[in-house]
């Protein structure tokens, strides 16, 4: 790694997001679904960091808490040394500019009224970059190309793109910007295989001519080793286990980390894995398990594990993981 | 052996749609077979119409108005396809039954999982009393591995996760012990480590009740970790037919080569670059007229674009329709074991 040239661009610490449920005749709210509890991670500059974990689990709004399109419920958020979270709206706005974000579906996340070269155009539109429409446009065609987009489809509307395309589109909306930060959620969850590999390489190849540091939300294990640096794994609003790519996939320590691992599928019939089955289900955010939040579905869960909340502690160099037994097991 | 018997027989299959626009041709002329304890995967992205084959199978298109079926769907010495709506419903569900990609839109939300699975029961067995459909439906969700099912019975939908509902659509499914299961994207839905569930519940039922199974999926994972048999589609045909380990060892199309590489996996080198097929599926009616994969093809040839290709065959049935498979990689990994 480059040592001291990575200095963290973005901390977030002990972020913690509850939507409370208003329930009763005065909508006292007396119960909270708990969608984020404690998150700290860092990025650093240049770096991918990947958010994994299954539906539910927090990912994507500890994702939208960063650009606080979600206001945190405590904790901080440190955007190149400074304190972004109790920014007022307005500044928060023009940070916007620095730190985008790209959504899952592209078939809602484009207007459909809105023709695609206008689309790309308007987030610049928004922070008043040029002086003439026709910068407006060269800089939006220029985009449209970059990503694989042919100029002259600058009339069409989203509804004329497969999906890939549209995905495209939305990155191109994005990177007119020049963005320093992208938060990715689950960019290619939505699109086929063949168009998969084609967004990936896409993503990957803007990285690395424009710089960007990107947050990867995905639920798909390959996919996040396959683009991430360092990787935090979520469940149920807490985060699990934290480490560099490599190692987190070498050296896995939390139980549930190990079981997400099993369960994907190796696309070799040959190797059969062995897959750890959890058993029951993923428990509701509102009343999440006392003590460790995974202790009734852990094989390996103690009488202890039931109401000891187990301290994200680091194991090694980097690799944190929140589990009372990790190491022994 | 029983293993090779065969169940169901799709001959030249064709489904036309009409529409305001006209006829599309969905599915093109598809044949495959499935044998009695055999899992068959059909994998394809969206759009290729392997959901289509298997709504086909069970004729679930308004006929009417909707569509016309040409070829063959022999089952048990019958063609399907000549049967009567009357004799078709007494297949559907007792013979061969389906489950859906999306559970909780496939059940009825103001009926609880016991009623609907007693009700799927009541439908086939005309004599049997609702009481006794009941405890055949508890039977069945213990099955199906859903904890307490003595009350889960009488829970609705809604109270219920994507797994749990998952399985109760299987216990449906196998109310009336189908010689046959179609599951359609079961696991689509679902996060990891409930498809790992499902999909292991899925290969533990086949194993113990001997019924054939199609999966439908896009997940190449999934398929190659389940399957015995597979059957890759583009646009509405079969490109390729073989068994799992040869179609994912020695993929004799470039389509399939193509998919199987785009894939990262956790052995994926990072920061690689990954295999793309160029462009996007196209339209069925813009597609070359020869081979419809022409315009994305890596080792396309000049007579591809203008006559449909040939069938070649490998070993073990392994088949695909291509003017240039790739026939290399079979050689070199003979030759390499014969080594």
């Amino acid at each position: 790694m480059m040592g001291g040239e990575n200095r963290a661009m973005l901390r977030v610490t002990n972020l913690t997001k509850e939507f409370p449920i208003n329930q009763g005749v005065f909508k006292k709210s007396k119960v909270a679904v708990h969608a984020v509890t404690d998150v700290s991670f860092e990025v650093r500059e240049g770096e991918t960091m990947g958010l994994v974990g299954e539906s539910g689990c927090g990912k994507s709004t500890a994702g939208r808490s960063v650009l606080r399109l979600i206001e945190p419920t405590s904790g901080t958020i440190e955007y190149k040394g400074r304190d972004i979270t109790n920014l007022p709206s307005g500044e928060m706005r023009m940070l916007r500019r620095e730190l985008q974000m790209i959504f899952q579906d592209p078939y809602t996340s484009l207007n459909p009224r809105i023709q695609i070269g206008k689309i790309v155009e308007e987030p610049m539109r928004i922070f008043k970059m040029y002086d003439s429409n026709k910068e407006y446009r060269d800089r939006a065609m220029e985009m449209l190309s970059k990503v694989g987009i042919r100029p002259d489809q600058y009339t069409r509307y989203p509804h004329e793109f497969s999906g890939g395309q549209r995905q495209r589109i939305g990155l191109a909306r994005t990177l007119v910007l020049n963005p320093k930060m992208i938060i990715c959620d689950e960019p290619v969850s939505a699109l086929d295989v063949s168009t998969q590999s084609q967004v990936l390489n896409l993503l990957a190849e803007i990285k690395e001519k424009m710089g960007i540091t990107y947050i990867f939300i995905s639920h798909n294990m390959s996919v996040v080793k396959y683009v991430s640096d360092h990787i935090g794994v979520m469940y149920l609003g807490h985060m699990v286990e934290q480490a560099p790519s490599e190692e987190m996939f070498a050296n896995p320590l939390h139980p549930y980390t190990r079981a997400l691992l099993s369960a994907v599928p190796e696309v070799n019939p040959e190797v059969k894995k062995e897959r750890i089955v959890l058993p029951g289900d993923i428990p509701s955010p509102i009343n999440s398990p006392s003590g460790c939040v995974f202790h009734n579905r852990c094989p390996y869960a103690t009488e202890e594990c039931t109401y000891v909340v187990p301290a994200f502690r680091e194991v090694a160099q980097g690799h944190k993981v929140a589990c009372a037994k990790a190491g022994q097991i | 052996m029983t293993q090779k018997e065969k169940l169901l027989e799709v001959k030249d299959l064709k489904t036309v749609f009409h529409t305001i626009r006209g006829r599309i041709t969905a599915v093109d002329g598809v044949s495959f077979e499935v044998g009695g304890g055999e899992i068959l995967g059909i994998v394809g992205e969206s759009g290729c119409g392997k959901s289509v084959t298997s709504q086909s199978i069970l004729r679930l298109y308004d006929e009417k108005k909707q569509v016309t079926y040409t070829g063959q769907i022999n089952f048990k010495n019958t063609n399907l396809l000549e049967l009567s709506e009357r004799d078709m419903q007494s297949i559907r569900g007792n013979e061969i039954a389906m489950i859906f990609q999306d559970a909780l839109s496939s059940l009825n939300p103001v009926f609880t999982i016991g009623e609907q699975i007693a009700e799927a029961i009541r439908v086939h067995n005309k004599g049997i009393k609702k009481k006794q459909a009941m405890e055949r439906a508890v039977q069945l969700l213990e099955l199906t591995g859903i904890p307490a099912p003595e009350e889960r019975v009488h829970a609705y939908p809604h109270e219920m996760s994507g797994g749990m509902r998952q399985r109760a659509m299987i216990a449906m499914a196998l109310a009336c012990e189908p010689k046959l299961l179609i599951a359609d994207e079961p696991t689509t839905a679902l996060d990891v480590t409930i498809q790992a569930q499902i999909m292991e519940l899925i290969c533990e039922l086949h194993d113990r009740l001997g019924m054939g199974v199609i999966l439908i999926t896009h997940d190449l994972g999934v398929v190659s970790q389940v399957c015995t048999r597979v059957v890759v589609m583009y646009l509405g045909q079969i490109i390729e037919n073989g068994p799992v380990q040869d179609i994912f060892q020695r993929p004799l199309h470039p389509y399939t080569a193509g998919l199987i590489a785009s894939i990262p996996t956790l052995e994926t080198e990072k920061r690689k670059k990954l295999y793309m097929i160029k462009g996007s599926v196209p339209a069925m009616d813009k597609a070359a007229k020869g081979c419809r994969f022409y315009d994305r093809c890596e080792r396309a040839m000049d007579r591809c674009q203008e006559c449909p290709p040939p069938l070649v065959e490998s070993e073990n049935g392994h088949c695909a329709y291509c003017w240039n498979p790739n026939l290399e990689g079979a050689t070199s990994l003979r030759e390499r074991r014969a080594l």
